[in-house]
């Protein structure tokens, strides 16, 4: 698991309260007790802290922790690109 | 033809000034104990000391995992906690199991003020981004849909919002639901936490805060104390309460209303004794029937003076009999969740037989020359009660309740 997958397991961890241990790259947030409002409130978080914004129409169809990490990382990569 | 359904109260919950639950409240009640002083919280610190009510050694985390306060403000966790401790006591287990029979229908002049007002600071004064919480979190109907979600109340369901009249309308609608046969059990009442700092600068701006205390009807008021709490009752269909053996409180026997359609801050006599008519026409009462007048007495010089002119209009030669009491007094002007304290304060009058004080009393005022019950309780035979809002706006709202019998 690489620095970023387990960055956003520990925000995820943090928010919902749940241990990490519980939490993998295949939860859905279904499985997390996650609303999609909860869903939304991390992706802001994490949108915050790294300074990029997943798409609108993304954003609500974000399901697993997977899908999180696969949208994030694709800003960063174009973010560095473009940088 | 089918026999009209009558509404008893069967369920009691608040947190105040006084106490974080019924029995602080009430035993704060009948001793005249009023908890107004300096605010003790950072978040107030602003206030430099100025004469609140608030709700004291409240930590939300003691009611709420982090998580859930994340979409909390501070008039739901108050609606929450106030509801928790309704249903407790009207024995109902939760989540209640009456698909579409149950409601909840609350009052509140400025809820979610708290959350409001924080999100506008992040973002002009500190160029915050806004978080998607904080729409929800600020929804002026998060109390009452929290509250539905918590307990699974699945009937009808809204807030109201008519000021310092918002609880009163509030318990008004819900009994009418009750009566027409819509739900079998309603929670209502109202939440309300004003004392931010820039909305409680805008009290101060009107020139209508007392700077010491609040003393309803006594020589030497100088205007209202702000306040924050909840409470609510739970009304319930008196067969309905029958069969399950709950215990029943109180009977919630008229409701009346009135618009002064006259001036936005100035109570109207013609508004306010239209509306105690109404409730009185409403509960089938006379007004030698009446026995305890919980006032809206807010402690500025014009309510009392008004509120008492009105009181001698409506009841005529039995005003100089009525008791009647500010309560104000002790828990402060909390807005919309005043009506529904002020309302569980008269139903616990009227269960222990005992008519609760207006505290700080002072020294009669020539304006104010009936029995304000100064300072103690009064042990007296109470049979029927009436519970008055008159609301900045010029809305009005009166409650009246009667011995169970």
């Amino acid at each position: 698991m690489n620095s970023l997958e387990k960055h956003i397991i520990e925000v995820i961890a943090q928010f919902s309260e749940i241990d990490e241990s519980l939490i993998s790259l295949d939860s859905t947030f279904q499985d997390l007790s996650l609303t999609s409002l909860d869903a939304v409130t991390i992706s802001y978080e994490l949108e915050q802290e790294f300074g990029v914004q997943i798409p609108d129409d993304k954003v609500y169809t974000i399901k697993t922790v997977k899908e999180l990490f696969e949208g994030i990382q694709t800003l960063l990569e174009v973010e560095n690109i473009d940088g | 033809m089918t026999k009209p359904r009558s509404v008893v109260i069967t369920g009691l919950g608040c947190i105040s000034s006084l106490g974080h639950n019924t029995t602080h409240f009430w035993d704060a009640i009948k001793s005249g104990r009023s908890e107004i002083g300096p605010s003790k919280y950072n978040f107030r610190a602003e206030l430099n000391g100025a004469p609140i009510a608030e709700v004291h050694d409240y930590e939300p985390e003691d009611y709420f995992s982090s998580k859930s306060l994340k979409l909390l403000d501070r008039a739901t966790q108050f609606a929450l906690i106030a509801s928790k401790e309704a249903l407790q006591s009207a024995g109902l287990e939760t989540p209640l199991t009456h698909p579409g029979r149950t409601g909840i229908i609350l009052g509140s002049s400025v809820t979610s003020r708290h959350t409001n007002d924080e999100v506008l600071e992040q973002y002009y004064k500190y160029n915050k981004p806004i978080s998607p919480l904080a729409i929800p979190k600020g929804l002026y109907n998060a109390a009452v849909s929290q509250t539905s979600m918590h307990h699974g109340i699945t009937g009808p369901c809204w807030m109201v919002n008519t000021a310092c009249a918002s609880s009163n309308h509030a318990i008004g609608q819900a009994a009418e639901l009750i009566r027409s046969n819509q739900a079998d059990i309603v929670l209502t009442g109202g939440t309300d936490t004003p004392i931010t700092v820039p909305f409680f600068k805008g009290w101060q701006a009107l020139r209508i805060l007392d700077p010491v205390t609040c003393r309803p009807f006594s020589k030497g008021r100088k205007g209202l104390i702000l306040g924050e709490g909840a409470g609510v009752i739970v009304l319930e269909d008196e067969e309905h309460a029958k069969a399950r053996s709950a215990n029943i409180y109180a009977r919630l026997s008229g409701y009346g209303y009135s618009a002064d359609a006259h001036d936005l801050v100035k109570v109207s006599p013609t508004g306010a004794s239209t509306a105690i008519k109404n409730t009185l026409s409403s509960a089938g009462l006379k007004p030698e029937d009446i026995d305890y007048i919980s006032a809206h007495g807010t402690g500025t010089l014009l309510n009392d003076a008004v509120e008492t002119q009105v009181i001698k209009d409506v009841f005529r030669s039995h005003a100089k009999n009525l008791l009647i009491s500010s309560t104000k007094s002790m828990h402060g002007h909390a807005l919309g969740a005043s009506g529904a304290l002020e309302l569980i304060a008269t139903v616990l009058a009227l269960k222990e037989q005992l008519a609760p004080p207006t505290a700080n009393f002072s020294s009669p005022d020539c304006d104010c020359d009936l029995d304000y019950i100064p300072n103690e309780a009064r042990h007296s035979s109470l049979n029927a009660c009436i519970s008055n809002a008159f609301a900045f706006g010029g809305l009005n709202a009166v409650l009246a309740v009667t011995k169970y019998t």
